[in-house]
């Protein structure tokens, strides 16, 4: 080869190079663009909401059915359904003053009733009403109770700030049903009235 | 003895407060300002939420995301925060919620599946609706001995995840970089022969 071809040949790599210099810089820099002026103003709003609850006493120490002597039993009461003033209920769900929304309450259980040994009480057998108001007869009667799931179910729709939700509770127990302490969770959740996933998963 | 019976009272007053104090309510409160949120895929955000407690006593709250929210969230982290007792939501105190968020659209790539990609963003936007819970944080189990159900509260506001996707053209920099190297080695190789050509002369 020549020299002045070489010469050549080593600029055409030269350039080469520094093309692909070139071009991996742009290729990862965002594209330059001109100038544009316009004027605005800021236009902004925060929207806030605020809300809380909490179980009353009675209800926090869990829903307690006591020892069931006689099988099969039907509509065994939980030990607060009654104990209140003018026999009302004493389990129920408190709404703060201290809020700015509206909220639904929705309840589900997490299981059957289960013993220490995995025997399942199902949850069919235990039972609910809910009201927005308490007496010796609200909520009930016992015969119009739905059975707890282990999905949310609405239970209380838009109850205001600093109102409550009264629930009353029963058991009922099969004959063949086996000897044991049965044990769940039951929980409470509030969402915003109008919240559009409802009662969620 | 004096001495003695005040120490028993003083044992029994103390043993009565925790016991009173243990049948005082404890609630869970959220404050929040947004319900959606876009973010782009593979990125880490963090959310703040307020809580607060009106109520009379304390409580340790937890805050998670619901099932449906779960699959795209990946590293979500989230802590026990304790909240005194009356907290006012004007006072709420605020809890972070950080996640990433995954890679959801494909991308199209000439080489291995990685290489020489571009990201045209013809997919519809990737939505995942879901919700926020705020929930106290577990508690010792109420129940014993004669059975029934422990009781747990929640509370929960919306929250929807817009995953954005970046549109971006085919980068070609892998190819470029290739090129470049096998001039580079070229221009070495030729500058190396002419070295030995000369020296072979020299000699």
């Amino acid at each position: 080869m020549g020299l002045e071809k070489v010469a050549i040949y080593r600029i055409i790599l030269a350039v080469v190079i520094i093309a692909c210099l070139v071009l991996i810089f742009f290729q990862n820099t965002s594209a330059i663009t001109g100038h544009a002026t316009s004027g605005t103003t800021k236009s902004n709003v925060s929207i806030q909401y605020f809300m809380s609850i909490d179980l009353s006493t009675n209800l926090q120490e869990g829903i307690l059915f006591g020892s069931v002597a006689t099988l099969p039993a039907v509509d065994v009461n939980a030990s607060h359904n009654y104990d209140g003033g003018s026999s009302a209920t004493t389990l129920y769900v408190n709404t703060s003053l201290d809020g700015n929304t509206a909220v639904d309450l929705c309840t589900k259980a997490n299981s059957g009733m289960t013993t220490s040994t995995g025997v399942v009480l199902g949850l069919g057998n235990e039972t609910y009403l809910n009201a927005t108001s308490t007496d010796a007869d609200i909520p009930g009667p016992s015969g119009d109770a739905v059975a707890l799931t282990t999905t949310y179910a609405k239970s209380g729709e838009a109850v205001a700030v600093g109102n409550a939700t009264f629930f009353r509770f029963w058991l009922d127990v099969p004959a063949a049903q086996a000897g044991g302490d049965y044990n769940n969770s039951v929980l409470f959740k509030t969402v915003r009235t109008a919240d559009p996933g409802g009662c969620g998963s | 003895m004096k001495r003695k019976n005040l120490l028993f009272f003083e044992i029994i007053f103390v043993f009565g407060i925790f016991i009173f104090s243990s049948f005082v309510s404890a609630g869970v409160g959220i404050k929040w300002g947004q319900e959606t949120a876009l973010i782009p895929e593979s990125t880490s955000t963090c959310m703040t939420y307020g809580v607060y407690n009106p109520w009379p006593r304390d409580s340790y709250v937890k805050i998670d995301v619901s099932d449906n929210l779960k699959p795209i969230l990946t590293e979500a982290k989230s802590e026990v925060k304790y909240v005194p007792a009356q907290t006012a939501s004007v006072n709420s105190l605020p809890v972070e919620f950080c996640f990433r968020t995954p890679k959801v659209y494909e991308k199209d790539c000439l080489l291995f599946g990685c290489l020489i990609c571009k990201q045209d963003c013809k997919e519809s936007q990737k939505v995942y609706t879901g919700e926020v819970i705020l929930s106290e944080s577990p508690k010792e189990a109420a129940i014993g001995g004669t059975g029934g159900s422990s009781t747990t509260m929640a509370i929960s506001a919306p929250l929807q995840i817009k995953v954005q996707c970046k549109e971006s053209p085919r980068n070609y920099s892998l190819v470029f970089v290739c090129v470049a190297v096998v001039a580079l080695l070229l221009l070495g190789v030729s500058f190396l022969k002419k070295k030995g050509s000369v020296k072979s002369k020299k000699r």
